[in-house]
């Protein structure tokens, strides 16, 4: 029994992946340093340094295709608790096989990881819709969410694409992560003030929810499908599921 | 701004439109213009009856000359009217797509004066929405049937989608139930624009970029579920149709002698949606699923009819099929038998691994061999039983994908 802690990043993983394969065994967890401290296991901190990041990196681009290869940095903007250890056995079994097994998903450590990015993708592809923008008094278009995974740096490309005419902010409330953009410019902060933003009432809002309830047919309702597609956990934001509208 | 009556009395009278579906067309954005579409489409919101909302649906008018039998807006009703400026539609689908409430607009209208005047309201409103108010996002037209095809195609060049609907499967049931329209007045303009678009493919078209869709109502006339699999076979072929909707009738009157008083029934719908994407998707012809007066069965999903009336098909040996005949395992949806492919290159694959996988086998461990063995029940009418048992639990949606329950929820509707 034998704990890997790591730092929270792919150089973090990386290195934890040197390690085993130099010391020839494989860890029965990697975690970061928040995680809970098992007594009953043996734990091992695990340092980063160039040459092991170097090696590893220089072996998964020359087995992975691009795609697979480019996907490693997805996975990580998972919030599930346990991701580092499902990216480290999806990478070890790549570097044992030596070759891109990624489609094997009959086996369990490729099947979890692709579990693990298909919700990332998922929840990035689903909030391309669910993101309501509220406009503020000077005309910039101000959108609150809190996803599960860090999916900013995901969806952010589609609305600059989008909306590159109008000045907006995306504000992923759970972490504090700011997407900003404008004709000029666009770039992802961290903790930024926007009380200049004032107070937002946007008067559409409600004219939203009056179409949202007259298009719904009450003689076909099927609530529990609508959950399915609309976790309830993602209504806080959007201004159609808002009671108080 | 609209008020907020106007924008529910025109919602009311278009909501009964099925399709709200925002795919098929790949606008990238242009100098000054606001927005552009993406091909796989993006669901905004989803109703209480669990429909995906991806356009601003909404009519023009429903102030109508017609009186179809099964339709809310027909002139006979007494319901609130209202008629909507080309002004006031454009500003509000700006304002709610500059929200991201909305991935476009699906505008339709109820027959107001004459196709012709009705016909170019719209026209007028999708122009000035593209010239004047610069969106570059999603235009679903409803045609009005009966119109000049001059502005039909003009307003075609405007428009990423335009559907006219059928209604009614055959002529007998439209004389009975919409005595003021006719078979042949609606398939005109649809051959019309399938020709037009054809015309225009070898240039670089901005003609209908998503091609044309139409919807059926079912339930409200006699024909069975193989006389409208058929039509819809020969639209897909003939007519390269999108897209058909089948819409389980609502009984919105309650007045008529001539309409059935319970609606269709949403089992029946939902059938009928899997039975189209076996044909869309799964290599199926409308024959092979259901002979022209022929229903599908209620109580297990057309794929599993099929295999149980075709026992010398099977079991299927899950490492060697191809994809064209792992598609035919009842059970076995598209990313199933994609999964399948995928990883039995890798080793042949035993029932650990198909667990593994999260492929659902309960309907399809009677017809598949594994390594060999069949792990199924020898018997049909057990077979029968066990496959009635489980079915009639799902959640009935007339665009839910794939059938299989496992991956329900990593589906978006609406998206093809």
């Amino acid at each position: 029994m034998i704990k890997y802690i790591i730092e929270d990043s792919y150089d973090g993983i990386l290195s934890a992946i040197f390690d085993s394969f130099i010391f020839k065994e494989k860890p029965t967890m990697v975690t970061t340093f928040e995680s809970q401290i098992d007594l009953l296991s043996a734990v091992k901190n695990i340092k980063i340094t160039k040459e092991k990041v170097d090696r590893v990196d220089k072996k998964l681009f020359s087995i992975l295709s691009l795609t697979n290869y480019k996907l490693i940095k997805t996975a990580l903007l998972s919030g599930q608790e346990n991701k580092h250890f499902i990216i480290f056995n999806y990478l070890y079994k790549i570097i044992s096989c030596n070759s891109d097994v990624s489609s094997m998903y009959n086996d369990s450590d490729i099947f979890n990881y692709y579990t693990l990015v298909k919700k990332i993708t998922l929840e990035a592809h689903r909030f391309k819709g669910f993101i309501r923008f509220s406009k503020s008094k000077n005309g910039i278009f101000y959108a609150k969410y809190s996803p599960d995974n860090d999916i900013t740096s995901l969806i952010f490309p589609h609305f600059k694409k989008r909306f590159y005419i109008q000045p907006f902010i995306l504000h992923d409330v759970k972490r504090n992560v700011f997407a900003l953009s404008n004709k000029e410019k666009s770039l992802i902060a961290k903790d930024l003030d926007i009380s200049m933003l004032g107070d937002i009432n946007d008067d559409f809002a409600k004219l939203f929810k009056t179409y949202y309830n007259s298009v719904t047919i009450s003689t076909r309702l099927n609530k529990k499908l609508m959950k399915n597609y609309m976790p309830v956990r993602y209504w806080k934001y959007i201004d159609e599921k808002n009671p108080l509208l | 701004m609209i008020s907020n009556e106007k924008l529910e009395i025109l919602t009311e009278s278009a909501k009964y439109d099925v399709s709200c579906s925002s795919s098929g067309s790949n606008k990238k954005h242009v100098n000054n213009g606001l927005g552009n579409t993406a091909y796989q489409g993006i669901c905004h919101s989803f109703s209480p009856d669990g429909r995906c909302i991806s356009l601003l649906k909404i009519v023009m008018t429903n102030i109508c000359i017609y009186n179809c039998e099964y339709c809310v807006n027909r002139v006979t009703n007494d319901i609130p009217r209202a008629i909507a400026t080309p002004n006031e539609i454009c500003e509000l689908v700006m304002e709610f797509y500059k929200r991201n409430y909305i991935e476009g607009l699906f505008l339709s209208s109820a027959v107001y004066k004459n196709p012709n005047y009705t016909m170019e309201l719209l026209l007028e409103t999708v122009t000035k929405l593209r010239k004047l108010y610069g969106f570059n996002g999603y235009i679903h037209l409803k045609g009005i049937p009966g119109a000049d095809n001059l502005l039909i195609m003009r307003a075609g060049e405007y428009v990423d989608r335009m559907s006219f609907n059928l209604e009614l499967p055959t002529e007998k049931s439209l004389r009975l139930l919409a005595p003021q329209k006719s078979k042949q007045q609606i398939l005109k303009p649809m051959k019309f624009i399938t020709g037009e678009k054809e015309a225009n493919s070898s240039i670089k078209s901005k003609f209908l970029p998503a091609g044309q869709t139409t919807q059926i109502i079912v339930g409200a006339s006699s024909e069975n579920d193989g006389q409208i699999l058929n039509l819809s076979n020969a639209l897909y072929s003939k007519l390269k149709l999108k897209r058909v909707y089948y819409s389980s009738y609502v009984p919105v009157n309650t007045n008529s002698k001539l309409l059935p008083t319970n609606s269709g029934g949403l089992l029946r719908e939902h059938r009928l949606y899997q039975a189209d994407w076996l044909i869309r998707f799964y290599g199926f012809t409308a024959s092979e699923i259901a002979s022209e007066n022929e229903n599908l069965p209620l109580e297990y999903d057309p794929k599993c009819a099929w295999a149980l009336k075709h026992p010398e098909l099977f079991p299927v040996d899950i490492n060697t099929a191809p994809l064209e005949t792992l598609l035919r395992i009842p059970g076995i949806g598209y990313k199933s038998a994609i999964k399948i492919i995928s990883s039995r290159k890798f080793g042949k694959l035993d029932y650990s691994d198909l667990l593994k996988m999260k492929i659902s086998l309960k309907r399809a461990i009677h017809f598949i061999l594994i390594k060999g063995k069949f792990l199924g029940c020898e018997k049909q009418n057990e077979v029968k039983k066990l496959l009635t048992a489980n079915d009639l639990n799902l959640n009935y949606t007339q665009l839910s994908i794939f059938s299989s329950d496992e991956i329900k929820n990593s589906i978006l509707l609406g998206e093809l």
